[in-house]
């Protein structure tokens, strides 16, 4: 039988854990100041035989909320691995990394530059960033998640290099966010800092060779951290590539990515950049307000030269490349307001042409894709 | 064949003509395993407990999708078969219901190759060996290489999550998947090659890969491609202690330089590796001379010794040890990053105390690096059994790992082990061991104990029960241990893909 938010009120009460009805008294909101908390929650929730929910919504009525509990962070130096309370900021693990030597190995502005935000919203948003290629991204660096899920239990997965024990159940989690499953504790794989970062520029006539050589970079497995394009001014003067590589370790890769980027109709220019600039001029593309993401595939790089000609004879545009990895790539456009509405319906018919191959985000929804919510949807309708 | 089944093979009959379909005895006595060794042992002592009631070669995704309707529709657990190399028992039927294999080699086809992308799109009936050949012969590689290349799919590598010997430079097969045509077992058909998997959203691939044919059948994939390396570098050290062979391969991971195949051996397994060398050979006594046949011809009374005595072996090997072999492998398409790889490998190695053992160890693995699967049923004439058990954990673990799991076995079976899958944050151990069975009922008894003991510490210990050949129903239970209340996600997936559960029922989630 099921327990009422009285009982479980009373039960929490009792246990020195913070609860607290609505004005309705239709739903109860617990709040765990402790990690051990957690667990007492857990085995509460699971005896009621009641649903956690991780989010205020109309159909749930008690709902966990999201607050600072134990900052709890374990560097294991030996597997490269760090543990943190998702509760710890982004910039409180990278700068206590930073100190040991290690890093997180992400550049992208926003996430390291936001004091505030939390590795609980880094795992919830399911954040993806740019300027990444060598160190990855959250999916291929997870490998420990900690927490509790709807029905009360607390989920704990091993911390292994890789296993073949089905599904993976981190990858569930994590796609279905807030709906089924509270993180409050992860391990990921971090990196060892480099000593410094070099980066070369390069310009082409043709933004499509700039595609190309990022492609060719990709595919033949050149090691660089990280690669920068956008178009300059509205795309009227030649497009430029920065390519950043770690330096730390006495082989140079200079040579091999000079000469992989010319082969593709490039050429090195004289213009300096730090890494400084390149997040700055970065943080300044995503800033902007109005975005649009196309996501092609190498194969589509003609394509998306195409496409991105068509809309620039009839809009002010301006863009970026986002993110990368060994057989796609992301470029973001950013566009004017009076534009936006009417592209979307022409990236639409443009994309078609190219089925699978390109496919748009519209940035402002931030929507998931239309299958996997979908299916998304399913899995949680299981669960309940 | 009762009636509901005679009904139920004319329906399929009509869906796929007689010539695909199949209730011949032989063929359900073939396909009443894959080659996990406890099966093994019970064919070999003629016991025959789970027979398939009907075998289907549908030859394409309409097809499957047929079958699976029909199977919703009459009750039928539906068993996807590829080349049933697995050694777990993921193809055994063990339902309460009748049981028809679906085996997908017909559907082998190379769909597309994107050289620009580097994707290839292939049928999951695919088998390995052809693939590669045919990739090759374009300059191309997939990358994947399992010992069982020769007898095993696509489709096989991805519901086991599968590991190929150069998986520190290409990754597992879930690392090479771009996209996957599944169709579940609603009969719905979900192909994930409209969303690239830097999306925002995340990758659906991994829901799939892995589930031994419980949620769907895999119809055909999306997979990365590599190019051919140009150049190839060979080394090999030999280490005094585990351990220092070990730190090596970790520091050589982090640093970068790790290698296309990076292997260490534990003391036995060098000297059997190393049988080959003449300077051994010269003076070995009887001890040595056992062992060193292991690598060359294992006669049937050799063997029957071997197994009689597996813990007097064990014990008496230690006195013969002559350290531990590392054999690496370096390529790629840049010589000169290839050779600046193997020199700092070498300057690791030698740090943590590795002799040089020249490039021969390296080349001779390379040389006979399908072969050692094929030994196996030697054992098994001579009576006894072997099986192997592939684990995983973080750096800070291994070594405790090894030697725990060592000591809970040795005293039943005749023990030797490698260290292969290295990545920067830990590594896979690779045990195989060998006993008696001399009747049906004590080697059941010997091979179940064995089992039970070693995973049971595996668990203890926190590292993966498996590391690349997966569950099936060898390992479910310590599955459930591993995981605990979790157990029930998995059945969550199921009841999202299979509300009926007609796919492989008693594997993960299903019931029988």
């Amino acid at each position: 039988m099921h327990s009422t938010l009285d009982e479980i009120f009373e039960l929490l009460k009792k246990d020195g854990i913070q609860s607290q009805f609505s004005s309705k008294q239709d739903r109860l909101y617990i709040c765990a100041s402790k990690d051990s908390d957690i667990i007492r929650i857990g085995d509460i929730i699971a005896k009621s035989r009641q649903r956690l929910s991780f989010v205020d919504s109309a159909n749930s009525n008690i709902i966990f909320e999201n607050r600072p509990l134990e900052h709890f962070k374990r560097l294991n130096r030996e597997s490269m691995l760090f543990t943190a309370s998702t509760s710890l900021s982004i910039a409180e693990g990278e700068s206590l990394l930073n100190s040991e030597g290690y890093t997180i190995g992400y550049y992208f502005p926003p996430i390291l530059d936001n004091k505030d935000m939390t590795f609980y919203e880094w795992l919830s948003n399911y954040h993806i960033p740019a300027l990444n290629y060598f160190s990855g991204d959250l999916s291929t660096n997870i490998r420990n998640l900690s927490g509790i899920l709807s029905n009360g239990n607390i989920y704990t997965s091993i911390s292994a290099p890789r296993m073949a024990t089905g599904s993976d159940i981190n990858r569930l989690l994590l796609l279905t966010g807030q709906n089924l499953f509270y993180p409050t504790l992860v391990t990921f794989k971090i990196n060892r800092m480099k000593q410094d970062i070099n980066i070369l520029s390069f310009s082409a006539q043709k933004i499509r060779y700039l595609f190309s050589a990022i492609a060719s970079l990709a595919t033949k497995g050149v090691r660089i951290d990280f690669a920068s394009l956008y178009t300059r001014e509205d795309g009227t003067y030649e497009p430029v590539l920065e390519i950043g590589y770690g330096v730390d370790q006495q082989y140079d890769f200079k040579n091999w990515i000079i000469r992989t980027v010319s082969n593709e109709g490039a050429n090195l220019i004289n213009t300096i950049s730090d890494y400084h600039q390149i997040r700055e001029r970065l943080y300044n593309f995503v800033q902007q307000p109005n975005q649009i993401e196309l996501i092609a595939k190498f194969r589509a790089i003609g394509g998306l030269e195409e496409i991105l000609k068509l809309l620039s004879q009839n809009f002010k545009l301006n863009g970026y490349l986002y993110r990368f990895e060994k057989t796609a790539f992301s470029f973001r456009l950013i566009l004017p307001e009076s534009a936006y509405e009417k592209t979307k319906d022409t990236l639409l018919v443009e994309c078609k042409r190219y089925r699978g191959d390109i496919k748009f985000i519209d940035c402002k929804q931030h929507t998931r894709d239309e299958i996997p919510l979908s299916i998304y949807s399913r899995i949680i309708h299981s669960c309940c | 064949m009762d009636r509901d089944l005679i009904k139920i093979k004319e329906i399929f009959v009509k869906l796929l003509g007689k010539r695909w379909i199949s209730d011949n005895n032989r063929d359900l006595t073939f396909y009443n395993r894959d080659l996990w060794p406890r099966e093994v042992i019970s064919s070999k002592f003629g016991v025959w407990q789970h027979k398939p009631n009907l075998i289907l070669w549908p030859g394409t995704i309409d097809e499957v999708v047929e079958t699976v309707k029909i199977a919703n529709q009459n009750h039928i657990n539906l068993i996807p078969f590829g080349a049933g190399s697995g050694v777990c028992g993921a193809t055994v039927p063990s339902s309460s219901i009748p049981s028809v294999i679906i085996d997908l080699k017909r559907m082998n086809r190379i769909v597309n190759v994107d050289y620009q992308s580097l994707i290839l799109d292939v049928e999951s009936g695919t088998l390995g060996y052809p693939l590669e050949v045919q990739l090759n012969n374009k300059g191309f590689t997939l990358g994947h290489f399992p010992s069982s290349i020769y007898c095993s799919s696509v489709g096989g590598w991805l519901a086991a999550r599968s590991a190929g010997q150069e998986s520190s430079r290409y990754g597992k097969i879930e690392d090479m998947v771009v996209s996957l045509k599944v169709v579940t077992g609603s009969g719905e058909v979900i192909d994930t090659s409209n969303i690239i998997s830097s999306e925002i959203g995340g990758d659906l691939n991994q829901l799939f890969v892995g589930s031994e044919g419980t949620l769907g059948i895999i119809c055909s994939a999306e997979l990365r491609l590599n190019y051919l390396p140009k150049f190839k570098t060979y080394s090999s050290y030999i280490f005094k202690r585990i351990d220092d062979g070990l730190m090596a391969i970790r520091d050589m991971m982090q640093e970068g330089v790790g290698g296309t195949v990076i292997r260490l051996y534990d003391e036995l397994d060098t000297y059997i590796a190393l049988g080959h060398r003449k300077e051994q050979q010269k003076n070995q006594g009887m001890i040595q001379k056992y062992l060193s046949d292991l690598n060359g011809d294992l006669s049937e009374i050799f063997l029957k010794r071997v197994i009689s005595f597996p813990q007097i072996l064990n014990t008496m090997s230690q006195f013969v040890a002559q350290g531990c072999l590392m054999v690496l492998i370096h390529s790629g398409n840049e010589n000169e990053y290839v050779k600046f790889c193997q020199i700092k490998s070498r300057q690791i190695a030698e740090k943590y105390g590795g002799e040089d053992a020249g490039e021969a160890p390296a080349l001779r693995w390379e040389k006979h690096r399908y072969s050692i699967s094929y030994k196996q049923p030697k054992i098994f004439y001579a009576g006894g059994f072997v099986d192997t058990m592939e684990i995983a954990t973080t750096w800070d673990k291994i070594s405790d790992l090894y030697y725990e799991v060592k000591k809970v076995i040795q005293d039943r079976a005749f023990l030797m082990a490698h260290f292969s899958h290295a990545y920067e944050d830990g590594c896979s151990i690779y045990f195989t061991f060998a006993s008696r069975a001399a009747n049906y009922n004590d080697a059941i008894k010997n091979y179940d104990f064995i089992w039970k003991n070693a995973l049971d510490a595996v668990v203890r210990m926190g590292a993966t029960i498996s590391h690349h050949h997966g569950v099936g129903l060898s390992k479910i239970e310590h599955l459930k241990k591993q995981i605990g209340n979790n157990y029930e996600l998995f059945k969550i997936l199921k009841r999202t893909f299979d509300p009926n559960n007609i796919m492989n029922r008693g594997k993960f989630s299903g019931e029988r």
